[in-house]
């Protein structure tokens, strides 16, 4: 905070205050944070200046590490090092059963539905693991920056299930980060490149990183960014190259039987080396320690890296084929190609992607660095660092969202590719005379059949009162907010009882359990919980003094009567005088209720208005400069 | 909600202006997405959630020529069941056989550019449907009395074309 601060009384309380937010690029291999200074965007890098942190958290019965250091452990000590934790987020025990077999770490699938990781501190969640690195993150931001952050924009994958962003969310609060807004990663590579700026472009975003290949496609028009189609192999990435590289060089050394993890670990090491090395020349010198201790030692040249390569760069096209005709595009209708992820560094990438798109790609901000500096961006828009920009990111839905009906079917509620936010509603009835109750299952994904899809939540309106077969009926409603999380409600119409869901418990973890984590956490050790509801309470209440302030000032005196108007500025007063003690925070709480119950109609009138104003075409800018 | 050409300030009609249509939901996303009231406190965030899914649950009616004619009958008080109204008209209900049987069977026999060929006579079969809706519902107050069927008719071929989509694009994948 700066020491002087000078305010003219009625005016915004300081009109110059940069609002500290960042962008996290919150990887499956590593993660960065970066953040707008004085105009500038860039990652930020830790002590040793290195910005990327590996996605790896080693824990020991003494406490945890995260990156780098915690990456020297996987050799020595897997069971407790955790790296690739973005597969398990948000997933159920039998999705990760799948995996676990390629998983070093022990899982626990047993008793609870969200798996759980042993080690040495402890049975962790994907959650918990996520939000160590997500905290590591904001200590590096909030050290660098001086300050405590106000939000953070977090990227995820365009085709995260609700039950990832969920989870991503949920630990985005444990590691004590307030989030303006979870964005998609190929929208924050577009971003990032200033193709938001243009009128109208359809973009492919080309993502292969060490263990993931995405591909997808979005479409700007007038400075709304929609994702027309995605896809990929969530097993396809640089890791394979260096895979099929080691494959070769155990062949080239006679060491086709070998397997001591610790000798095919160097292998793979040497690999990985030979594939940098051929970005800038076109042969190189490979050593390879044999079991005898003898060494073989060979070349290899960018020929024989692109044969080795091509198998995965062909997976990769037929993936950009496909999602091609499922955003119903030709290859020419591409106007701009974004490279993403350190894999597409390989000079034989970047010439396989402009072979098949028949274009240049944008290559010209680091690609393990491009997506954070687009989140960045929009935290910088969000933060309320920009009043002027106009631009909104409309996210579509990933996968489509249904309920199962008789006989394990699937009737789709919100199909895929809405645009969300979105409410929608179905009508369905009981089939039993009698019937009192009526489970309800939420599954997202494409298939018809319930199984083949990703169950979402399980759960039962009961209470209805008995009436014959197919008389009930129930009104089932799928509401979808800006971050493509769903919340679900179901309500018998005749007599209005009603059950309602936040998507969570047949995957996800309950409130409960994220508040038993955050008494747990090594950060709210550190730090009181109650001072930190009460920080929380300070933020908010500011947050809405500030708002509420600034719509009187503009509009109070064209939407409010004068006994409105003075409800509403007695509840503000009392809300500012419980902020100005600054001790409780439930009465702050409480305050800031009151003033949210004695302003509904004036947001809501202010609302109608600004939809007016959208439709008589005047824009956002001068809107805000009456703001 | 409100009815989704009121949201819009758009005449009641089953033409609609795209150009315009689209200018505006834009405008209005521009101005009521939730991410512009993120640091408004949470209420004005929800509701502007709330708003912001009305706005584009209208636009995807307006946008839709189906949902659009449904919408229209609707609003004239004509009850749809989407699942189980289907059409009465013979002609039409043996032409909707013809037209699967000849997509099963070039799916079944993987002839992709037999389905380019169909898909492109459907396009056409389509655009006809959708006229016959347009002459149905000229006047939106009282549209005539076949308009449900033509509307059904019209929702057959989306949904065909629809499910050819997915079939070239499972041919196309597997190539």
């Amino acid at each position: 905070m700066a020491l002087l601060q000078i305010t003219e009384p009625g005016a915004d309380s300081a009109p110059h205050q940069r609002h500290l937010a960042a962008g996290i690029d919150l990887g499956t291999t590593h993660s960065l944070v970066a953040t707008v200074r004085s105009g500038e965007v860039d990652t930020l890098p830790d002590e040793q200046g290195r910005h990327i942190l590996p996605s790896v958290v080693h824990y020991a019965a003494d406490g945890v590490t995260v990156g780098h250091a915690a990456a020297e452990h996987a050799a020595d000590d897997p069971h407790n090092t955790i790296a690739s934790v973005k597969r398990l987020i948000g997933r159920g025990a039998a999705d990760v059963a799948t995996l676990s077999g390629e998983l070093p770490f022990r899982l626990k699938t047993g008793e609870s539905s969200v798996p759980r990781i042993e080690t040495a501190a402890g049975d962790k969640t994907a959650v918990e693991v996520s939000a160590e690195i997500l905290q590591t993150l904001r200590a590096r931001a909030e050290a660098t920056l001086g300050d405590e952050l106000e939000g953070v924009v977090i990227t995820v994958p365009a085709y995260f299930d609700d039950a990832q962003r969920q989870a991503t969310r949920d630990a985005a609060q444990l590691a004590g980060l307030n989030v303006f807004r979870l964005i998609s990663e190929p929208t924050a590579a577009a971003v990032a490149y200033g193709l938001d700026q243009g009128e109208e472009s359809t973009i492919a975003v080309y993502d292969l990183g060490g263990g993931t290949f995405d591909i997808s496609i979005l479409q700007l028009r007038r400075g709304v960014f929609e994702v027309l189609a995605t896809g990929g192999d969530s097993a396809l990435g640089g890791d394979d190259i260096d895979r099929a590289i080691a494959d070769w060089l155990l062949t080239q050394a006679g060491m086709g039987g070998e397997t001591d993890p610790q000798r095919l670990r160097r292998v793979l090491l040497a690999a990985r080396h030979a594939k940098e090395a051929l970005t800038d020349v076109a042969s190189t010198t490979v050593e390879v320690v044999r079991a005898d201790g003898s060494t073989w030692s060979g070349e290899m040249d960018r020929d024989t890296l692109v044969e080795l390569a091509r198998p995965l760069l062909e997976r990769t096209m037929t993936a950009c084929r496909q999602v091609l005709a499922d955003a119903g595009l030709e290859k020419d209708g591409i106007d701009e190609v974004v490279l993403v992820g350190g894999s597409t560094r390989m000079p034989a990438v970047r010439e396989a992607v402009e072979g098949y798109f028949g274009r240049t790609p944008r290559a010209g901000i680091d690609p393990d660095r491009v997506v954070a500096i687009g989140a960045a961006q929009q935290a910088d828009i969000l933060a309320g660092n920009k009043p002027d920009t106009e631009l909104v990111l409309l996210d579509v839905i990933p996968l489509s969202l249904g309920l199962e009906t008789m006989g394990g079917l699937v009737e789709f509620i919100v199909p895929r590719n809405t645009t969300i936010p979105v409410t929608r509603a179905q009508e369905f009835t009981t089939f039993k005379d009698g019937q009192t109750a009526m489970s309800l299952h939420v599954v997202q994904g494409e298939r018809d059949v319930v199984d083949a899809n990703r169950s979402l939540a399980r759960f039962t309106l009961s209470g209805i009162p008995p009436m014959v077969a197919g008389a009930a009926r129930i009104r089932v409603t799928f509401q979808v907010d800006a971050d493509g999380l769903l919340n679900v409600t179901a309500r018998e119409q005749t007599q209005g009882v009603e059950a309602h869901i936040e998507v969570k418990p047949s995957y996800g973890l309950t409130d409960a359990e994220i508040e038993q984590m955050l008494r747990d956490s090594a950060s709210s050790a550190r730090e009181d919980m109650e001072a930190r509801r009460l920080r929380e309470e300070l933020v908010e209440a500011d947050r809405v003094l500030e708002a509420l302030d600034a719509a009187l000032e503009a509009d109070g005196d064209r939407y409010l009567e004068p006994e409105e108007r003075q409800t509403i500025e007695q509840a503000r007063d009392a809300l500012r005088a419980e902020r100005e003690k600054g001790a409780d925070p439930d009465a702050i709480e409480a305050a800031r209720k009151r003033v949210e119950q004695a302003s509904e109609a004036f947001v809501a009138r202010r609302m109608n208005d600004s939809i007016r104003r959208a439709l008589a075409g005047h824009n956002v800018s001068e809107y805000d400069a009456g703001n | 909600m409100n009815d989704p050409f009121e949201q819009f300030d758009l005449p009641v009609a089953f033409e609609v202006d795209r150009q315009q249509l689209d200018e505006r939901f834009r405008r209005l996303q521009a101005e009521l997405h939730p991410d512009r009231f993120v640091r408004q406190g949470d209420q004005a965030r929800r509701m502007a959630a709330s708003v912001a899914a009305d706005v584009n649950e209208a636009y995807a009616i307006l946008a839709d020529d189906y949902r659009r004619a449904v919408h229209l009958l609707e609003r004239t008080g004509v009850d749809f069941d989407p699942e189980r109204d289907t059409s009465q008209n013979i002609e039409f209900i043996e032409a909707q056989i013809e037209w699967r049987e000849r997509l099963e069977e070039a799916a079944a026999a993987r002839d992709s550019e037999a389905l380019e060929v169909a898909g492109g006579e459907l396009e056409q079969a389509r655009a006809a449907a959708r006229a016959k809706v347009a002459e149905a519902l000229k006047d939106p107050e009282a549209p005539a009395e076949d308009a449900k069927d033509r509307v059904l008719e019209l929702r057959f071929f989306d949904r065909l074309l629809d499910e050819m989509k997915r079939t070239r694009r499972n041919l196309a994948a597997a190539e």
